[in-house]
């Protein structure tokens, strides 16, 4: 039997967590998505409710279960049940939103044990578009927390971005067990 | 698809549906709370329960109703119709309602005394009335 590992992708409605799981699946995703009623919040058509779900084959046979979690708040008991023997989370912010920084600290604070075990790894998405806040920024902002954990700017729709981004991820938590 | 928001049902059905869900609750007193809400968790009518409950209430029937879709295209069973939780002190219904588009969700919650399939029943014909008044009002 292979190895799993819970791997959890988080972040607020359109950061791209979705994108981020499909854009490396190697089997059809599972995908929960409702029509987005609320256009005065959120411009994107359709919004996670309940859960993503996608794998990625490891060359050691290992097997990555991706879990994405719904972003919008009310949906908050979802990610309490999501991060359930979850190893690490991936947090994805959108540049683009009118506080990146809050909201980085809303998935830092809800994801609290995984962050404080170091078993997390920080994408930020659209920089090249809206540039600030720097990654200098973000570093800013998790020391204020007495945190450090990797931040890149990344586009999920690329699959290498978000290998890079696991890879990262899997390298922190091989060096927080050594 | 254009989907109406929470807010534009709420008004232009709001009431005739608040009106069937408490005829619902009235005429099956083991029924102790009965909601729509928009198949992305946000609450359009309701009877019962305070307004805190409702909203997570409406936020938890959308994820298990995104769920229990995708289990049923992953399991090739056709198409989705309800989901039902049993439990010690009672039971929950969810259904989607006719000719929403899938996008108006009913929620219904009794005491073990209802029969399941009293439940099942008023619930279904509920659904139907409520599914009624979307085409009556498309329909003017």
């Amino acid at each position: 039997m292979p190895e799993e590992h819970k791997i959890l992708f988080t972040g607020t409605m359109g950061a791209g967590k979705t994108t981020a799981i499909s854009a490396v699946s190697a089997v059809r995703m599972v995908k929960t998505e409702a029509v987005n009623t609320d256009r005065s919040l959120f411009a994107k058509a359709t919004t996670t409710v309940g859960l993503d779900y996608g794998e990625v084959s490891l060359d050691d046979g290992s097997v990555l279960r991706l879990y994405g979690t719904p972003g919008q708040r009310r949906f908050e008991f979802m990610w309490r049940i999501i991060a359930r023997g979850a190893l690490g989370v991936i947090i994805l912010v959108d540049n683009s939103r009118p506080d990146p920084i809050a909201d980085v600290g809303i998935y830092l604070e809800s994801f609290r044990t995984l962050v404080e075990a170091g078993a997390a790894v920080i994408g930020v998405g659209r920089t090249e578009t809206h540039p600030s806040p720097t990654t200098e920024d973000y570093y800013a902002c998790l020391a204020g927390r007495n945190l450090m954990l990797p931040v890149f700017e990344v586009d999920v729709r690329r699959g290498d971005d978000v290998l890079m981004l696991l890879d990262v991820l899997f390298g922190v938590l091989e060096a927080a067990d050594a | 698809m254009n989907v109406p928001s929470s807010e534009a049902v709420r008004q232009s059905h709001g009431k005739r549906m608040q009106d069937a869900l408490k005829e619902l609750v009235s005429r099956n007193p083991g029924i102790l709370a009965a909601q729509v809400c928009t198949s992305d968790g946000f609450e359009v009518a309701s009877v019962q329960r305070d307004e805190e409950s409702h909203r997570r209430l409406a936020a938890m029937v959308s994820s298990l109703h995104a769920l229990g879709t995708a289990m049923v295209h992953e399991t090739e069973l056709g198409r989705y119709l309800n989901l039902i939780i049993e439990a010690t002190e009672g039971k929950c219904l969810m259904m989607a309602i006719p000719r929403s588009s899938e996008s108006l969700l009913l929620t219904a919650v009794a005491s073990p005394t209802l029969l399941f399939g009293r439940f099942h029943q008023s619930c279904k014909a509920t659904c139907e009335s409520l599914g009624n008044c979307l085409l009556e009002t498309e329909a003017v």
